[in-house]
């Protein structure tokens, strides 16, 4: 199972990657920290599940998931973002977002993600 | 500018928001965070601030923290949370003396490039509460830049470039009690003329709803 963790934030990218593995020992992670790097990241490894935070430099999130789901339209993209508008949560679940998750990351959350996968694996 | 009726409604607005954001900060270092009653006012110009504000801000004298990010779309302007740099450094240690970030260097003294990214996340996600709040409040979606960290030296006379001329800015003095770390800050939104405007509507029909 691949899973492509796309955040710019460097310390949360590192701890989720870590959580991840702790969960699912037989997931190969790959790692993003901007838009732009996210997608060819994507692209080139084609994840089984993809972490994504919204706010980045080169391209938001919102332009990745668009850009992932024409070529993909059953990616499995997990957002995950500070922003706590209702509008954002609705745009992305209606660009095609599997999972919505509110910043900040926590273990808990990490784990429940986890599980998740699980459970679609 | 504000009514006795306005400035407690909006108190009490902004102290729901600062619940919330007090809510995501004991998420980030994974603690109880106990919030006390925010300070709000919403202050049209420099000369309002020089009356009304400017003595409250003076623990921000000296060496300040300040993470910011843009805001726009129908409510357009810019957030800014400051801290003493040493109330910041607490608040990053607490957040990176969580064992979910056990491989990450710490440093006791400054700010190490790992520190200020973790004060960036900080900033990101207590400002988004604050205006995703706003934008939930005025029914109107937000776009937000990217937050930016910036080390300043503000001297006491330095106080008044917080407030942008043109600009009504909506001042929230808060502090967060983390275990024994007493953390003093302030969040500055510079609302432009339009936004504050809706801003205002909104709190009128709150009270409208409430008083009839």
């Amino acid at each position: 199972m691949k899973i492509l963790v796309v955040d710019d934030s460097l310390v949360y990218r590192t701890a989720i990657v870590r959580l991840l593995k702790d969960n699912l020992p037989e997931a190969d992670c790959f790692t993003a920290g901007d838009g732009i790097e996210g997608l060819a990241t994507y692209l080139r490894e084609r994840p089984n599940y993809t972490l994504l935070d919204l706010l980045m430099p080169g391209m938001t999130g919102q332009e990745v998931l668009k850009k992932i789901k024409e070529t993909d339209p059953a990616a499995k993209v997990i957002i995950l973002t500070a922003d706590i508008q209702k509008f954002t949560e609705k745009e992305v679940r209606d660009l095609g977002a599997w999972f919505f998750v509110h910043k900040p990351i926590t273990r808990e959350k990490v784990i429940a993600l986890a599980e998740i996968i699980k459970g679609a694996s | 500018m504000l009514t006795p009726l306005q400035q407690d409604a909006l108190k009490e607005f902004m102290n729901v928001s600062i619940g919330q954001a007090g809510h995501v900060l004991s998420e980030m270092v994974n603690q109880k965070v106990h919030l006390e009653v925010p300070e709000v006012y919403l202050l049209q110009n420099q000369t309002e601030a020089d009356q009304r504000y400017l003595k409250k801000i003076q623990f921000l004298t000296g060496h300040v923290v300040s993470s910011s990010l843009r805001f726009g779309v129908v409510c357009s302007g810019q957030a800014r949370l400051l801290f003493p740099v040493t109330k910041g450094k607490q608040l990053v240690d607490l957040l990176l003396g969580d064992d979910l970030f056990l491989e990450v260097e710490k440093i006791d003294d400054g700010f190490s490039e790992t520190d200020t990214d973790a004060m960036k996340e900080i900033g990101n996600v207590l400002l988004n509460v604050i205006i995703g709040c706003l934008g939930n409040l005025l029914e109107t979606p937000i776009e937000y830049s990217l937050p930016e960290v910036e080390f300043l030296y503000l001297t006491e006379n330095q106080h008044r470039s917080m407030f942008c001329g043109g600009y009504y800015t909506l001042v929230i003095h808060n502090t967060f009690l983390v275990g024994e770390n007493r953390i003093e800050g302030a969040i500055f939104v510079m609302l432009c003329m339009d936004s504050a405007v809706q801003l205002l509507h909104k709190i009128d029909e709150m009270l409208v709803d409430l008083y009839g």
